[in-house]
């Protein structure tokens, strides 16, 4: 059994390579926890997503911008590439299941793929369709893994035009899968007007957002 | 609003515009688009993005006319270079789509990036296009308009804007590389312009949303965009184009404006905001010495209704007008081709309404 000093030197290892952006080192301290016995969940949940956690606060100080996040997503991913995968059966004890998706007629993936580090940086199952997805593609993955959130991003005016048509045929299919927007152009009103129940301002928040409303239909469905 | 059509102009386009460039009374506000392309070619009934340019030029001058809009057409979308320098779009295949779609950015690895080429900008398919455009434009009696993108804008077009970043922090080498070729790039076009055309006979005007504050910080604005986007300007100039470079600022932008006083416009700077960045905080910054150009919300143009277009007009006109060294009514980007025609009527019905200097 490993000692506590020794667990939290390999967690604080994870943290900080992810924070510094130091994906050699992301994967040595995951290599490390792997060997030396740390459950792989706390290796992801209180080193990596721990680390993304402290990069999400630089970022909304604006103290790390777009280029820190993607080499920091780096890190992270090498580790979680090596974590991931000894995570037994159902991943219990990450928050949910995620469709994320740029809505058809626009290639812009960036936000979004910052919006999924940070959301697979909180422990969250990410389930990415990319950029330029078709609506019904939103739908038909969220049934064919009951996803608990459809999270759909768009950067041009006229392409956040097709999100409501995603959110419309979502709850169509199931009206108690919260869906959340995101894109520059964005607003909490639009949200409302969508019929999305998740939105926030950056990326960020993105993690905050989506626990909400999961708690909140969680609230008004209680589980069986 | 009132429905009592729009009053009659007392100085013809041009006589406003030199006015404006000559800090000289105007009868109103002029009211220009950034670019009305897709709205038009739609508003045409034309189902491409990029229609060849006598079709363009058409489509434009029909809705400059329908809607009383003040400037001139345009040619090409934000990702133009992707084309020039050897990428691929795809297909157009969704009824929301806004402009054309990369498929393949011309850099995919170090390599590549080292490797690539500036194109011949006389036999660049685009470029063949634009300057057929052009000439059309000069036909009509139009200033003839070359639009490039600034350096860093263009650099990341190259990569796709991911890969640039994350290069900016492992191999800012090869973004160097990337922007020095960006400057040349544009000096080329530059220069093919004012041979083909003339000096002081081609208008530049040039885009950048890239580099705004959502995305990198000032220090990193300062180390990639800024020197180059300088040294571009100052270039350019030399070559002979017109004064009062155009620049479509897009994204938050309040902390790069000052820059805008270090670098080159040839006078006054037609500087277009966006809709992330405060009107009257932007003419704070720099409206003393640049005309500013904004920034009625494109999102709201597409969203909203007459009457909160119209609302939001007024509102971009009280502030605007009292700019030091003037002002232009411009949506804050493209006007998108699903916009409501009401709208982008009750956009000019406000410039009537309340744009007036008398």
């Amino acid at each position: 059994m490993v000692s506590k000093k020794r667990t939290e030197e390999i967690l604080n290892g994870l943290s900080d390579a992810v924070v510094t952006y130091k994906k050699d080192e992301a994967s040595q301290w995951a290599k490390i926890a792997l060997d030396e016995d740390i459950d792989p969940l706390t290796a992801i949940m209180d080193g990596l997503a721990k680390g993304m956690s402290e990069v999400g606060e630089l970022y909304k100080k604006y103290e790390y911008f777009l280029p820190e996040l993607i080499v920091c997503s780096n890190a992270m991913y090498e580790g979680l590439n090596i974590l991931l995968p000894h995570v037994k059966g159902k991943k219990t004890g990450m928050k949910g299941q995620i469709v994320i998706g740029t809505v058809e007629g626009d290639n812009h993936d960036i936000g979004k793929n910052i919006v999924k580090m940070m959301l697979e940086g909180s422990g969250w199952i990410v389930h990415d369709l990319g950029a330029d997805v078709k609506i019904e593609k939103f739908v038909e993955e969220q049934k064919r893994i009951n996803a608990d959130i459809v999270a759909i991003s768009a950067m041009t005016s006229c392409t956040m035009l097709g999100m409501p048509k995603v959110i419309e045929m979502v709850k169509a299919q199931n009206p108690t899968v919260p869906c959340m927007v995101g894109g520059a152009l964005m607003s909490r009103h639009i949200a409302d007007i969508y019929g999305a129940e998740g939105f926030a301002e950056s990326a960020a928040g993105a993690d905050a957002e989506a626990t909400r409303i999961l708690r909140d239909v969680r609230v008004k469905k209680p589980t069986k | 609003m009132k429905y009592e059509g729009l009053r009659p102009d007392r100085m013809t386009q041009q006589e406003r515009m030199i006015a404006l460039f000559e800090g000289k009374p105007m009868d109103r506000i002029p009211v220009m688009l950034f670019y009305g392309g897709s709205f038009f070619f739609r508003n045409a009934g034309i189902r491409n993005f990029f229609p060849e340019p006598k079709v363009a030029l058409e489509a434009q001058l029909l809705g400059l006319e329908m809607y009383r809009i003040d400037g001139q057409p345009g040619y090409g979308w934000a990702e133009r270079n992707v084309w020039v320098f050897g990428g691929e779009y795809k297909p157009s295949t969704s009824d929301y789509q806004q402009t054309l779609l990369v498929s393949r950015y011309p850099v995919q690895s170090e390599e590549d990036a080292w490797n690539l080429k500036l194109p011949d900008v006389k036999t660049s398919e685009f470029f063949v296009k634009l300057m057929e455009f052009c000439r059309l434009l000069e036909d009509r009696g139009f200033t003839v308009q070359c639009l490039e993108n600034e350096p860093f804008h263009l650099a990341c077009t190259t990569t796709g804007v991911p890969r640039f970043f994350q290069w900016m922090k492992e191999k800012p080498e090869i973004c160097h590389h990337l922007l020095r070729l960006a400057v040349e790039h544009a000096v080329n076009v530059a220069q093919y312009w004012v041979d083909t055309f003339g000096k002081d006979r081609v208008m530049w005007a040039t885009d950048d949303g890239i580099s705004s504050e959502q995305h990198i910080s000032i220090k990193q604005f300062e180390e990639f965009a800024f020197p180059y986007s300088k040294e571009m300007h100052e270039r350019i100039l030399a070559l002979g184009v017109l004064p009062h470079i155009f620049s479509h600022l897009c994204g938050a932008q309040l902390s790069r404006l000052p820059y805008c006083r270090q670098i080159p416009y040839g006078g006054a700077g037609l500087i277009n905001i966006g809709e992330l960045t405060d009107l009257s905080k932007a003419i704070e910054a720099i409206g003393d010495i640049h005309i500013i150009l904004g920034n009625v919300s494109s999102k709201n143009l597409l969203h909203g209704t007459p009457e909160e277009v119209y609302e939001e007009t007024r509102q971009c006109i009280e502030i605007g007008k009292k700019s030091p060294r003037g002002f232009i009514l411009m949506p804050s980007c493209e006007v998108p081709p699903m916009t409501p025609p009401a709208n982008l009527w009750a956009m000019r019905k406000a410039v009537n309404d309340f744009g007036w200097y008398d």
